[in-house]
């Protein structure tokens, strides 16, 4: 009886934090256990278990949209690929006259079923997750009163359709063959570790992976482990040690000098970063456990040197998304090509392309922003970065002029760091607006930062008021100090965990001893902290 | 296959002697707040002298806010210790009989009531359950108060303390008895891993010769007569002695005008008088115990029973010293 009560669906929501010490001392020993002692042909079988047990016990019943998702994009791809079968015949017993015709009917069937499967999944999302903001927007500017739904959405969803959607496209453009195995397709969509805060993956990178999985191997094991306890620190030791002042400083900001906000919003900015980032080295630990190798999803975004290149770094597979399925798709067609041509000719080579780069980098960054959350202050957060790069891209000839002027060569290394602690503040803004509780929240703090930055303040009075000291600090900069080392000599082409695993094992074995008492001395958990929820599981 | 095996027993053998170190490093070497402990008032119990405590009372703030150990030396001459502490979950329960089992053989353990009904995740739990075998997750904080003696002290409990766990709470504010105990045949369930809980304990006790009693204290604002049934029912059904002091208001003559200082949620020191006045006697009548309040091994209660009488046990502001 009591092993059903564990498995009582929905009931499990603390599972989708990998660090809590449900996932980390029951769930994934388990599913490693069951997924070891499978005879080989059934290994694939026994990860699509895990796979949809995980969110049968995180979401329960909401399962069924996962499921809606999985067969709706293995039908459409087969479909998709029947048509285009059907086309390559067709077009092979046609004349060479009747053949572009033959091709343009066929593409707008595949096109009608890409359309109509992507918006399905779209669909889904859009009401679950929008609906609520649209109602609200459209009560407050008509002045009605229609009642604002409320739906609960599933674990991941914003994740798994953008994954569901990029299989169709690929399909569709013919980058990766219809699937006829519903299973693996399953699988594909639903892998536990990245189900819940990505990477967003794409088919041919993990599907065929993830259903060829072998033995798990020592090596891969060790590895995987030690990756684990590598996001582990970051999360428990910082992130969640930082918690309580972020909270603090951000529910009440009013209360608060500008420059006690803005200390706010640089640890706002390494919380969120050693959150997604440790839960992403979980994730990629987990699946170097099972053998499968993760796009990695961050390469230290703050060594960027400017906006865009921090959107190259942060969130990597969520920016290529975009750029491969909305960016390029854009600016390649047909109406952006023109207008393309038209602008070339008035406005020369440099800023003619902008004008169909703008419309698509808007489009990109209104997503972006919209993906992230159904508010405003999302969409704000989406557009500040759409007028960061376009701006930098509409004034590069003067900066390069003037550089030219004044001497100011980018490559030498002081202006090299110039440019990257400028894209440091330009990403601190952001993320301050970004955490803020509303657009407005996010102006009135970020006034208060402009008119108001005092630091008088913050003694130790405040700081134990928000739950927190010195020695908190202190211990956060160290570890912020570790990971920087890390990320520079990884910077510096030198891969930290090749270089220790080539180590004698006294050595590794000290490495690891000493991260592990690190984590469990320095980690923020028990009575007096409150952990912070997994920050990109919401979106 | 067998190497791997063979490194990684003795990797995780290296860890757990780690650990251990670590564990002594932090672990707090007394049992005040100044050396780290985190709940000194209940971990009271660790410096008491070996085999000494007749009676454990363990709960949440219920308990060490009802039972006054003092007053039951007064009358009776048997020695009590409340290991409460506030929001007490059962699995914490558990864990601070074990603790007080190490060094004391009581033949009767109280469990108050109310943290039968406290919810809780496993999840939460888990941390707690382990710091059982490895203290530095509990005192892992530490790390910021650590001085050069606790790279040398060992642990030594040696604060024993005059309140025996009690906090003394004065003031008084009515409360409002409308609803209170209103008749009711009702039951409210109780969930299946606090009863299992409860059973763990009764098996413990009945391993180590103790009785365990079941007994709600009085208070208007957490408990009802649906409560109460439902931890008859269970009593009933585990063998459990039970007493409902909220029912017995001719043997416990709470004046809930008087003896609450927050408004019928906890009693203050006057209405907790009155509850250890009853529980002495009760206690006494089971014939299990001797009375001491002669016996040279047991001067230094007499001392603080001086004091208590004096009225300079802890106010409310020193709980933690």
């Amino acid at each position: 009886m009591r092993i059903f009560s564990l498995l009582q669906a929905g009931k499990h929501a603390t599972l989708t934090s990998f660090f809590s010490p449900m996932y980390l001392a029951f769930f994934l020993p388990a599913c490693i256990l069951f997924y070891a002692v499978m005879p080989k042909r059934g290994k694939k079988y026994a990860l699509l278990l895990e796979s949809l047990g995980f969110f049968w016990l995180v979401s329960g019943q909401y399962i069924a949209w996962l499921l809606v998702s999985i067969v709706s994009i293995w039908g459409c791809g087969l479909w998709i690929g029947w048509i285009q079968q059907k086309r390559d015949a067709a077009v092979k017993a046609a004349e060479k006259p009747q053949r572009k015709a033959i091709k343009q009917k066929y593409l707008g069937y595949t096109r009608l079923v890409l359309a109509l499967a992507a918006l399905g999944n779209l669909g889904i999302l859009l009401v679950l997750k929008y609906s609520g903001f649209f109602v609200q927007n459209v009560n407050s500017v008509f002045g009605l009163k229609i009642s604002v739904p409320a739906y609960v959405m599933p674990i991941g969803i914003s994740f798994y359709t953008l994954q569901a959607i990029s299989y169709l496209f690929d399909v569709y453009q013919g980058t990766v063959k219809a699937d006829r195995n519903l299973m693996r397709v399953a699988l594909f969509l639903s892998f536990f570790p990245q189900i819940v805060e990505g990477p967003i993956c794409r088919y041919n990178q993990t599907a065929d992976q993830l259903w060829n999985a072998g033995q798990i191997r020592y090596d891969n094991l060790t590895l995987g482990l030690q990756r684990i306890g590598f996001g582990l620190m970051k999360k428990l030791v910082v992130a969640d040690r930082l918690n309580t002042f972020v909270e603090g400083v951000f529910d009440q900001y009013w209360e608060f000098q500008g420059g006690v906000i803005a200390i706010a919003a640089v640890c706002y900015t390494i919380q969120l970063y050693m959150d997604f980032s440790g839960s992403m080295d979980a994730v990629t630990g987990m699946a170097q456990i099972f053998g499968i190798t993760m796009p990695e999803n961050f390469k230290r975004p703050f060594f960027s040197r400017t906006i865009s290149e921090f959107w190259t770094r942060w969130h990597v597979t969520l920016g290529t998304w975009f750029k491969d399925y909305i960016f390029y798709p854009v600016t390649m067609s047909k109406p952006m090509k023109k207008l393309t041509g038209a602008a070339r000719k008035k406005l020369g080579n440099h800023f003619g392309p902008l004008v169909a780069g703008a419309i698509a980098l808007f489009c990109v960054w209104f997503c972006n922003g919209v993906w992230h959350g159904a508010a405003w202050s999302f969409i704000f957060f989406g557009m500040y970065h759409f007028a960061l790069i376009l701006g930098g891209s509409l004034i590069a000839p003067a900066v390069k002029k003037l550089n030219e002027k004044i001497g100011f060569s980018p490559e030498k290394p002081f202006c090299h760091l110039v440019q990257v602690l400028r894209t440091c503040v330009l990403v601190v803004i952001g993320e301050l607006f970004f955490r803020a509780a509303g657009l407005r929240a996010g102006m009135n703090m970020f006034g208060r930062m402009v008119t108001d930055f005092r630091f008088s303040s913050l003694n130790a009075a405040l700081l134990e008021a928000l739950s927190i000291d010195g020695a908190d600090f202190l211990i956060v900069g160290v570890t912020v100090l570790i990971v920087f080392v890390i990320s520079l000599l990884n910077e510096k082409g030198i891969c930290v965990r090749g270089s220790l695993q080539k180590k004698p094992t006294p050595v590794r074995w000290a490495v690891l001893y000493a991260l592990i008492l690190y984590i469990i001395i320095f980690g923020a958990y028990g009575v007096g902290y409150v952990p912070v929820d997994p920050m990109y599981a919401n979106f | 296959m067998r190497k791997n095996i063979l490194s990684g027993i003795a990797f995780f053998a290296i860890l757990a002697v780690l650990l251990a170190a670590a564990s002594h490093l932090l672990q707090p070497k007394n049992n005040t707040n100044k050396a780290g402990m985190m709940n000194p008032p209940a971990d009271g119990i660790l410096a008491e002298p070996e085999n000494s405590i007749d009676v454990l009372i363990l709960g949440n703030s219920q308990s060490y806010c009802s039972f006054i150990p003092m007053e039951i030396w007064k009358e009776q001459g048997i020695t009590s210790y409340v290991c409460g502490v506030p929001l007490q979950m059962m699995y914490q329960s558990e864990g601070y009989l074990r603790r007080a089992f190490r060094t004391q053989s009581p033949k009767i353990v109280i469990l108050e009531t109310l943290t039968i009904f406290a919810e809780y995740s496993r999840t939460e739990a888990l941390p707690e359950k382990a710091a059982e075998w490895i203290p530095l997750l509990r005192y892992h904080d530490r790390w910021k108060s650590l001085r050069a003696e606790d790279w040398y002290k060992p642990v030594k409990y040696s604060h024993v303390r005059g309140d025996k766990g009690f906090r003394a709470f004065r003031g008084a504010k009515a409360a409002d008895t409308m609803d209170y105990m209103k008749p009711s045949e009702e039951v409210h369930a109780i969930s299946p891993i606090n009863i299992r809980h409860v059973r763990k304990i009764q098996a413990f006790c009945q391993k180590h010769g103790a009785q365990l009693i079941l007994v709600s204290a009085p208070s208007t604002v957490n408990w009802n007569q649906i409560m109460s049934n439902g931890i008859a029912a269970m009593a009933d059904r585990l063998g459990i002695p039970y007493l409902d002091l909220n029912l017995m208001p001719e043997e416990v003559p709470i004046d809930w005008e008087k003896d609450s200082f927050d408004g019928g949620d906890h009693l203050n020191v006057n209405g907790a008088k009155k509850v250890s006045a009853f529980m002495g006697k009760w206690l006494a009548e089971t014939g299990l115990f001797e009375d001491k309040r002669t016996w040279e091994a047991y001067s230094q209660w007499n001392q603080f029973l001086q004091e208590y009488l004096e009225d300079k046990e802890v106010d409310r502001t020193d709980f933690d010293k």
